[in-house]
């Protein structure tokens, strides 16, 4: 079996968990990565064009601020290479859809890392409202917090760069729901901004009628949370880090509390497997629908927060 | 690369075995080629549906086999290794190893002569939350460890399980030996001594339903172990495995079942998502048995364990703590 050679883009918190992952599940080598500050352990180079010339990577994952992505990924696109870019993979549909042809017309792959659909618990969820047992499904409330995100010259901070909390933290709540039940007919959105933090509230109706509840902050929190809770005619389910956490690591050395759920496959390592199983596979630059959709509900919340007004699919994805 | 060829000795224990054939059936590297039950219809219910033949001839099995699970009751655990060891096959085996200290030591020596890999099923090394504990542990994230106070919990299986000649006992037997195992592993030091308790008021059974035990480590680590038959009721789970771990900088609370998500549909159910601790332990058996390896969950593991339910028994008797092992 021929192993992938594999380059990251970016060396943040993001492009330490793909080299992390892409090394743990022992069919790929990481040939090298893309960033400003020397690094342990990996070929470093300085910029994309110096990886694609020394390093000829066969699949590349982009870990670079929000507003970067869309430049570098027609670049690697145009190298001949399969690209792996978080989310979001970029701040309009319109943009997320010219992507996806690019890749196609290229015939190489391109996946974004919504990693929240490898994580067990959503997975498990999911299968739930499949099976039926909940009945019809009626309300849908999700959250997710982080603390205040750092990056390289405070970019998170810049919406225009990152999108804010919406794109870049709810994105992953927004895209369970459109994967459920498409994207919403109606949103409305309210934000609320201190210093270290911003918070934003959804409410959504989907065209099947379920409504949706979706917090998202960004400071306030000293680690990761996250819960869902979906209540049908027939039954409920739900789950949230607090109260789901297999390890709970109280220290008096940093005086902190920490939640973990560690599982047997950890979801970014599933992530990785699973794109380079599809890449064995052959099934190369299928575009993501739900992913263009997800940015669309990011797009249309972004507009109710500007407005201040509820906002409706109607008029909204005709590019 | 061909297939390692799988047998299972028995179906006495009453999920243990089941879940073991469907990690096998779901492992690439194994091949279930036959099942052997002193008792065939124990075992039928699950051979059939999966188009595996039942041998009423266990010497017959073992020819065929490069290696077996054994699951079988505990008095009869001693006759089937020693079978599995002179066949020269290599050995998954459920804990505890025997009914009594005298067959212990008997097994012991069983299992000294084999010269394939012998590996303790002790699934819950596996357990994603232990393993993480065991790495903040190590990375002396609460400092050093001052106590470990565990519950094993479950459902009472009946059957030959409440029989003492057959089993040894009742929850202590059934349910010391993954906690016990888990608090060695996790201070790496023996058991010193311990001190039991034991009920009656769950089942009104001839053997105790419920106990605490209290254990004391050679490195001085404080701990304790419930392994009563509390789980009872609408629970959602037949058992349980937590632990409470007191360090001197902090402390970490695992519980094996939180990650899971709440079901309120016919009544409330949990479905657990960390993933297959059988899948984990089934595989790292297989990969001992093709490479020839020693596992790392062996004798000494399983010696220790089933010991310290026979002490416990003797702390109950005689009404205090029973040494183990002299202090360092």
């Amino acid at each position: 079996m021929s192993r992938v050679r594999v380059g990251v883009i970016g060396m943040g918190a993001m492009g330490r968990t793909h080299l992390r992952a892409w090394r743990s599940i022992g069919e790929a080598d990481v040939i090298g990565v893309v960033s400003s500050r020397p690094q342990e352990g990996v070929a470093v180079y300085e910029t994309v064009e110096s990886l694609l010339a020394h390093g000829q990577p066969d699949l590349v994952s982009v870990c670079t601020p929000t507003d970067t992505h869309p430049a570098i990924v027609r670049e690697l696109l145009a190298a001949g290479c399969d690209v792996v870019c978080e989310k979001p993979l970029a701040l309009t549909a319109v943009e997320a859809a010219g992507l996806f042809a690019e890749a196609e017309s290229a015939g190489r792959m391109l996946a974004v890392g919504h990693v929240v659909r490898h994580f067990p618990q959503y997975s498990e969820v999911r299968a739930i409202l499949d099976s039926g047992r909940l009945g019809t499904p009626a309300t849908a409330r999700l959250r997710r917090a982080v603390p205040w995100p750092a990056g390289a010259s405070d970019w998170f901070s810049d919406e225009a760069r990152s999108g804010g909390v919406v794109f870049d933290l709810m994105i992953h709540d927004l895209d369970f729901l459109v994967g459920e039940w498409g994207r919403p007919e109606t949103v409305f959105a309210r934000r609320a901004d201190g210093p270290g933090t911003s918070m934003v509230t959804a409410t959504m109706r989907f065209p099947e009628g379920v409504l949706a509840h979706v917090e998202a902050l960004w400071g306030g929190v000293t680690e990761l949370e996250y819960s869902c809770e979906i209540a049908g005619s027939e039954g409920s389910v739900e789950f949230s880090s607090r109260r789901s956490a297999g390890m709970v690591l109280t220290s008096a050395i940093t005086g902190a509390m920490r939640h973990e759920s560690p599982t047997i496959l950890d979801p970014y390592a599933a992530q990785l497997r699973h794109l380079a199983e599809v890449r064995r596979a052959g099934t190369v630059a299928t575009s993501d629908q739900q992913t263009i959709e997800t940015i669309m509900t990011c797009e249309m919340i972004g507009r109710s927060l500007q407005t201040r007004q509820s906002v409706s699919a109607q008029g909204w994805g005709k590019a | 690369m061909s297939r390692i060829r799988v047998g299972m000795v028995s179906f006495a224990h009453s999920t243990h075995p089941e879940r073991a054939l469907s990690a096998l059936l779901r492992n690439p590297s194994a091949e279930v080629i036959g099942i052997w039950d002193d008792r065939p219809e124990r075992a039928r219910p699950h051979a059939e549906p999966a188009g595996i033949p039942l041998f009423d001839d266990l010497a017959a099995l073992l020819l065929r086999c490069d290696a077996v699970v054994v699951s079988s009751e505990y008095d009869l655990r001693a006759k089937h290794l020693r079978a599995a060891v002179d066949a020269g096959v290599a050995i998954l085996c459920e804990k505890p190893l025997a009914p009594t200290a005298e067959m212990l030591n008997d097994v012991a020596d069983i299992l000294t002569e084999g010269t394939r890999p012998f590996m303790v099923a002790f699934p819950c090394r596996f357990i994603p939350a232990v393993v993480a504990a065991r790495g903040a542990i190590a990375a002396g994230e609460i400092g050093r460890v001052l106590a470990v106070n565990a519950t094993n919990r479950g459902a009472c299986p009946h059957d030959w399980f409440v029989d003492p000649t057959r089993s040894g006992g009742g929850a202590i037997m059934d349910h010391t030996a993954h906690a016990a195992d888990l608090i060695r592993w996790l201070t790496g030091a023996e058991y010193a001594s311990i001190h039991a308790l034991a009920g009656d008021n769950l089942l009104g059974l001839a053997v105790e339903d419920s106990a605490l035990l209290h254990v004391e480590m050679t490195n001085g680590v404080v701990g304790s172990i419930d392994t009563s038959w509390s789980r009872t009721g609408a629970m959602p789970s037949t058992f349980d495995i937590t632990m409470r771990i007191i360090g001197t900088e902090g402390t970490i609370e695992v519980n094996a079942l939180a990650q899971h998500v709440d079901v309120y549909a016919e009544a409330l159910s949990w479905n657990v998502y960390s993933g297959s601790i059988d899948d984990a332990m089934i595989d790292e058996f297989l990969r001992h048995v093709s490479g020839g390896s020693v596992p790392s969950i062996g004798l000494p593991d399983v010696a220790a364990a089933t010991a310290l339910s026979f002490a416990a028994y003797r702390s109950i008797e005689e009404g205090k703590v029973i040494r183990l092992v002299e202090q360092d």
